[in-house]
């Protein structure tokens, strides 16, 4: 297989679900499930937010969801999932319609669609189109929802992709967790008969940043690469390669159909009465979202993140704020990839933030200092917090953010110091022991 | 050629050239810690960070490549980052003078007045099977940096070192945590050479040198143990004289400061009491005497002419040590040809 056995190790002990047996019992420790109590038990595995946050909390069982898969929903996703071909337009008029629509990328850095597109048919072929369903983002549930409930309408998106891109190949890169996707996916794809083949994750939150998901896709360590050159120009094998999130491409098709209005898919879970994943408008509020859709909170709240465990961590003074990129940056914080998550006032703040930096640490890939050293040590200031001692003082955290912030090779660690930075700003009473910030 | 500007003057470099060579010799240093020019740029360690007009975040000058009008700045907020990056890499760095081996992180830490502002509770690392006799690994001196696993995969291409698992269980590590003689290592140490802060090291068989390995002598030589003719410094210790360790530089040619197994760990035999230290020829009594090298070159010399006179050059054939140089090869095949007469002259370098 011309493989050598270092580059085995260095891959198996990268993915866990390659260090550990797939038939282990595997108990959800994301946020959210935390909150609602999820502890491993003897032989039992804790892993990582496994994307079903609106059943938490969550255990597996081998590939299987404990309890089963159901959804909650509306709006596009509730229509009959019908198998239709894309529009025969042209690569100008694909792009006018998709610069039109303002559509940007759901899966979080929200980068303007219609860019990408352009970019990539502007490089000289063969072509690769990759779609990103490595849902990752704690809290993040929508992919799931597309693909379970709607994937031909995926498929739509992605043949219109593929045809557009005059792509020779096309992968729809999976996370693991998500095994009824994969099987209603497969059939999907057979029904269309559309030429793309599914890689499955093996279990790595970075693999969702799009250059560590090539990475993994060649069979390496999934690490980001450095940019430029961006996927666009040299991606996978080389190649320029189209990389959307499976929301996108939904959207994509009805976009191309003449049948889309500005809207985008929220993961809502937590403290509220009927968690799920709802359609709706962009600039909705928390509040707007949890009484209109998901059947209103369940006791009183305690913090809001509003899109995504990097996406920051708000008091209940933010619920009104609408969660759009301009407003959420006046409280520190972004829409990331729309998965609200709502935490009652009993679960402490610092566990939540304390939780979300351990699961920082455990992902970063270790290829970078501020990422690879910087979340641990903000994992351990925060556990250091919930006794009230102070780890590190105030500044030097502050310094250490702000490293992490601009030095990063990629996202994991750009967007990591938004949790940390909205908690110290949020609730100052309870990072009081860290100090002084610098004048 | 190319111009751009570093902190608002202009300087020229050829087009495409790494930026850090660039503004290294444009007099402005940027440190770096994973940057080796052996290896493919990587980026990882973070510290040769500069701000570049147009991107959005800083960028790693080893890994950024220099084009024309570029707007290259390292005093803004550059010089906070190189202290920062710093703490950070020594916030795990548990043994900071293993055995007081040169470390360029500690060294770089004096330079910038830093000090780790926490110890990380999860720095310790795993130990792994230390069974080699020539080469160690000590996991609290490395920084993850993966010179030394790069190197092993892009110069080498062997898979002795690999870099296993994430976050915080991340390290390097031989193959499967195993010892490097369970790997398919070939001891060339060249691991060794590329490691900037002393993490994995040799163990000096012939016993540690008395004080800083920084106080060594070093002597160019050609190493003798094949015709390649790598370029080697053998290190010397001044109290004992003696060889204590053999490195080589990769501004050397022939060898890009590549050495192997050979070269760089047997050399006790220079040591060795069996060795011989001058000519010795064999007299009436049958015995080994010492003697000049003109007494052995004549005895030399005799001896062959007479077999030569009495049976005719075919009579004679020599095989050249594997140990000579590639000069001191054609020499032979020289005086083999040339004086005594004949074709029949072989080294097992032939082969």
């Amino acid at each position: 297989m011309n493989i050598r056995r270092g580059e085995v190790h260095e891959v198996v002990s990268f993915y866990s679900f390659l260090r550990e047996p797939v038939d282990v019992v595997r108990v959800c420790t994301g946020p959210v499930c935390d909150c609602m109590g999820a502890r491993a038990a003897e032989g039992e595995l804790a892993v990582a937010c496994v994307g079903h946050c609106d059943l938490a909390p969550v255990r597996m069982d081998g590939d299987e969801i404990v309890g089963g898969v159901t959804h909650r929903t509306n709006g596009f996703l509730l229509e009959p999932d019908e198998l239709r071909e894309p529009p025969a337009l042209s690569q100008d008029e694909v792009v006018a319609r998709l610069e039109e629509s303002g559509l940007t990328g759901m899966g979080g850095a929200g980068f303007p669609t219609f860019r990408k597109w352009d970019a990539v048919r502007r490089e000289p072929g063969p072509r690769v189109v990759v779609v990103n369903a490595d849902e990752g983002e704690p809290g993040t549930i929508k992919d799931r929802y597309v693909m379970e409930l709607r994937p031909q309408l995926l498929l739509e998106g992605l043949a219109a992709a593929i045809r557009f891109a005059e792509a020779e190949e096309a992968y729809i890169y999976l996370r693991e967790e998500y095994a009824t996707s994969r099987a209603i996916l497969r059939e999907a794809i057979a029904a269309r008969g559309l030429d793309v083949e599914i890689v499955v994750g093996a279990g790595s939150y970075v693999c969702g940043e799009e250059t560590a998901m090539l990475e993994s896709m060649e069979g390496r360590r999934g690490m980001p690469r450095l940019r430029p050159p961006f996927p666009a120009q040299v991606g996978y094998l080389g190649r320029p390669t189209l990389i959307n999130n499976v929301e996108t491409l939904a959207h994509v098709a009805l976009i191309l159909r003449g049948e889309w209005s500005p809207s985008r898919l929220w993961s809502v879970s937590g403290a509220v009465r009927e968690p799920g994943c709802y359609q709706a408008r962009l600039d909705v509020t928390t509040r707007q979202l949890v009484d209109e859709y998901a059947g209103g909170f369940d006791g009183e709240v305690g913090a809001v993140v509003p899109g995504g465990a990097a996406s920051g961590i708000l008091p209940p003074a933010a619920l009104d704020v609408p969660l759009t990129r301009d407003a959420l940056r006046d409280w520190g914080a972004g829409p990331g990839s729309a998965a609200v998550q709502v935490f009652p006032a009993s679960y402490p703040v610092l566990r939540l933030l304390s939780e979300t930096m351990r699961f920082f640490a455990e992902e970063s890939c270790q290829k970078c200092t501020p990422c690879r050293i910087g979340n641990r040590a903000l994992h351990h200031v925060a556990e250091e917090l919930q006794e009230g001692h102070a780890a590190m003082t105030r500044e030097k955290v502050d310094e250490w953010l702000e490293a992490m912030a601009q030095t990063s090779i990629c996202g994991l660690g750009q967007a990591s110091p938004f949790p940390v930075r909205s908690v110290f700003r949020h609730w100052p009473e309870l990072v009081a022991p860290l100090g002084e910030a610098a004048p | 050629m190319v111009s751009f500007t570093v902190d608002g003057q202009e300087v020229a470099a050829p087009e495409g050239e790494l930026l850090v060579h660039a503004l290294a010799r444009n007099g402005v240093f940027v440190p770096t810690l994973c940057h080796d020019d052996k290896l493919d740029p990587y980026g990882g360690c973070r510290m040769c960070v500069v701000g570049v007009e147009g991107s959005p975040r800083p960028l790693p000058a080893c890994a950024t490549r220099v084009a024309d009008g570029m707007v290259v700045s390292t005093n803004s907020s550059v010089p906070q980052f190189q202290r920062t990056l710093t703490e950070m890499l020594l916030a795990e760095h548990l043994n900071g003078s293993p055995a007081g081996r040169p470390n360029e992180l500690v060294a770089l830490a004096g330079d910038l007045g830093v000090e780790a502002p926490i110890v990380l509770p999860d720095a310790e690392r795993e130990p792994y099977d230390d069974r080699d006799r020539l080469m160690g690994y000590d996991p609290e001196a490395c920084i993850l940096c993966a010179r030394c696993v790069r190197y092993t995969q892009e110069v080498m291409q062997c898979s002795a070192l690999s870099l296993e698992g994430r976050g915080a269980e991340a390290r390097v590590v031989p193959t499967w945590g195993r010892s490097w003689l369970d790997t398919e290592c070939e001891l060339c140490g060249g691991c060794l050479s590329v490691c900037p802060t002393g993490a994995l090291y040799e163990k000096f068989v012939e016993g540690a040198p008395a004080g800083h390995e920084a106080g060594l002598v070093k002597t160019k030589t050609t190493c003798t143990f094949c015709g390649v003719g790598c370029q080697v410094d053998l290190n010397v210790d001044p109290e004992t004289k003696r060889i204590v360790k053999v490195t080589s530089d990769p501004s050397y040619v022939s060898n890009d400061g590549n050495l192997c197994v050979k070269g760089r760990f047997a050399f006790n035999f220079v040591h060795h009491p069996d060795r011989l230290t001058q000519p010795l020829v064999r007299g009436a009594d049958g015995e080994l005497h010492p003697a000049s090298w003109d007494e052995a070159l004549a005895a030399a010399a005799a001896g062959l002419s007479k077999v030569r006179d009495r049976y005719g050059p075919q009579s004679i054939g020599v095989l050249a040590s594997a140990r000579l140089t590639n000069e001191e090869n054609y020499l032979i095949q020289k005086l083999t040809r040339g004086v005594i007469g004949t074709n029949s002259v072989h080294s097992c370098e032939a082969t």
